[in-house]
């Protein structure tokens, strides 16, 4: 029963992580950038989530979620428009604009300080707190939603990228920018749709996050970092990849902190981050791709 | 359809085409043959509009398109085909030539032209939920092809489509190149196959470093001097497989 119980955490909290990773992978498939500000948006769609509800306290779990998408979702194309493509057009060096998301990170961390304060903050109670059954065994029903959640959008974004022409268009200019553009894709349009889908992915994963623990001003640093060691450990660059490293980079914080110790359990993230960077650099990907 | 007036382009300081002209007219196969970095890709990226030209002007279908975005002159009807197929390799044969409809709006045109392109290409239809990137060199030419039928095209720009085929399929894209024609497409065929494409082409052009040396009818020429011992000699022969 305990274990059961664990296990959800762990695979809710693998959602988390996994739509970060997303995020990450989508942004680094279509412009080779580190995107550092991802942390910041899942936090900035906390923040959001939790003044919705603040404003409209009845409003159900869906919404929340749909707003804190939507204000992450606008951030990450305001950053790309209003900073990253300018940098982009000027021919600015790479390594240059993946700092410029360090500087946005930051700079979303001291407006967020300013506009909700230094102290974390409580997520109301979103959904029923009396435990749902699932085969006997009791599992706390916010658990069963956050995954529920994370399953679906991910779902959605498979359809989307598979099932509609925009979707193809956009993972053909992540493959081949200048052949994509030669088929009449609109690049800048594109990358405003990446920015958009990886915002609200960073969103919906800080509504999440906080309707389980709480948000505060500088939980993006930890979740973000965690988010990229999830998508390292799938294989930058990979969407399949990312959303598996989440869900595993889960269940091995989780367990580790119970069966370790939990006074070291972010430090086991950034252990790991190092053991995949050093032994299988392209992550499980690439494993698999060695392999078939 | 297609015509460059006196064109200096290039690459950052380098200027790699100096005073380049030339024209198109709607339903004709042109040929632009010249050795190595001669400049062939270099115009063809430039009327695509990867390029700008720095003096000169592009005209197509009776409108100014030097300056436009590459994707604007794609939706105009001009399709690149690049150099080395550049076929989307983690997706489909089929997502390929769907992501090349983008700019389709009605979902039974993007339907018919996906029948189209797998009628005139019928290996796309047997490898269609196969990776791009696992098709023969050959296969990948024809997904190009296919993908640029896709954007239902008034003019392609071909470069080197033949690069690295075998001689049957090398005969094959010529094949293509001649039925593009025939279903009222007009074609710029940029060849290292002197003989091959001159054969083919109503009209050719020959560059030399950046400008254009001659042109002339493509039977003209095969029989120019010139171009038999600077581009015939080494290659006499291939052209008896189309
Ligand atoms: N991206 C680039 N940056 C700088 N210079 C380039 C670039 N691409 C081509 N060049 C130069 O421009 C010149 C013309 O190259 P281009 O590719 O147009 O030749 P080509 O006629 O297509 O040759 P090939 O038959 O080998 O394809 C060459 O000197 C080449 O080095
Ligand atoms: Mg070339």
């Amino acid at each position: 029963m305990y274990l059961a119980e664990l296990l959800a955490g762990a695979l809710a909290i693998g959602c988390v992580y996994s739509l970060v990773a997303l995020g990450f992978a989508m942004i680094m498939r279509a412009t080779s950038i580190i995107h550092f500000a991802q942390g910041e948006l899942l936090m900035l769609g906390s923040m959001s989530g939790l003044s919705t509800l603040w404003l409209l306290p009845k409003l159900p779990a869906v919404a929340v979620l749909i707003c804190g998408m939507v204000a992450s979702g606008i951030l990450a194309v305001a950053m790309e428009f209003l900073v990253y493509r300018p940098l982009r057009l000027r021919r600015v060096a790479l390594m240059n604009v993946i700092t410029a998301t360090v500087g946005m990170s930051i700079l979303c961390i001291n407006a967020a300080r300013l506009l909700w304060g230094s102290e974390p903050l409580r997520y109301p109670e979103l959904f029923s707190t009396s435990a749902y059954r699932i085969a006997g065994v009791p599992v706390s029903p916010q658990l069963v939603w956050i995954m529920a959640f994370g399953v679906v959008l991910m779902g959605l974004l498979q359809l989307f990228l598979k099932r509609t022409r925009t979707g193809l268009v956009m993972q053909a200019v992540a493959q081949d920018a200048e052949v994509a553009q030669l088929m009449g894709a609109n690049l800048t349009r594109m990358m405003l749709y990446t920015f958009a889908i990886a915002g609200m992915m960073a969103g919906a994963a800080g509504v999440m996050f906080g309707s389980l623990f709480f948000s505060f001003f500088e939980m993006g640093f930890l979740l973000g970092i965690k988010g990229f060691v999830a998508a390292t450990l799938g294989g930058l660059g990979s969407l399949a990849g990312a959303m598996l490293g989440g869900i595993l980079f889960g269940l091995i914080e989780t367990f580790s902190a119970v069966y370790v110790s939990s006074a070291y359990k972010d430090a086991i993230g950034m252990v790991l981050l190092i053991a995949i960077l050093l032994f299988l650099p392209s992550g499980l990907v690439g494993l698999w791709k060695a392999r078939g | 359809m297609l015509s460059l007036k006196a064109i200096d382009a290039g690459y950052d300081d380098a200027l790699t085409l100096r005073g380049v002209s030339l024209e198109v007219e709607r339903g004709e196969i042109v040929a632009m043959i010249g050795a190595n970095g001669a400049g062939k890709s270099t115009t063809l990226r430039t009327i695509c509009g990867f390029l700008r030209p720095r003096k000169g002007a592009i005209e197509f279908d009776g409108r100014t398109i030097s300056g436009l975005t590459p994707d604007r002159i794609a939706a105009l009807g001009l399709v690149h085909v690049p150099e080395g197929r550049r076929v989307f390799a983690e997706l489909s044969v089929e997502e390929n030539l769907l992501a090349a409809a983008y700019l389709v709006r009605e979902r039974r045109e993007v339907k018919r032209r996906l029948g189209e392109a797998m009628a005139y290409f019928p290996v796309l239809e047997r490898r269609r939920r196969q990776a791009a990137g696992t098709l023969s060199g050959g296969e990948q030419q024809m997904l190009a092809f296919g993908r640029a039928l896709m954007t239902g095209p008034k003019l392609l720009l071909l470069d080197e489509p033949s690069l690295g085929l075998a001689p049957l399929m090398v005969a094959e894209v010529m094949r293509s190149v001649r039925s593009f024609r025939e279903t009222g497409v007009t074609v710029l065929l940029v060849e290292q196959n002197a003989n091959l494409a001159l054969q083919l082409a109503d009209r050719g052009y020959v560059m030399e470093t950046g400008s254009v040396r001659m042109h002339g009818s493509g039977a003209e020429l095969l029989a120019n001097a010139h171009v038999r011992t600077s581009y015939l000699g080494h290659t006499r022969g291939e052209g008896d497989v189309v």
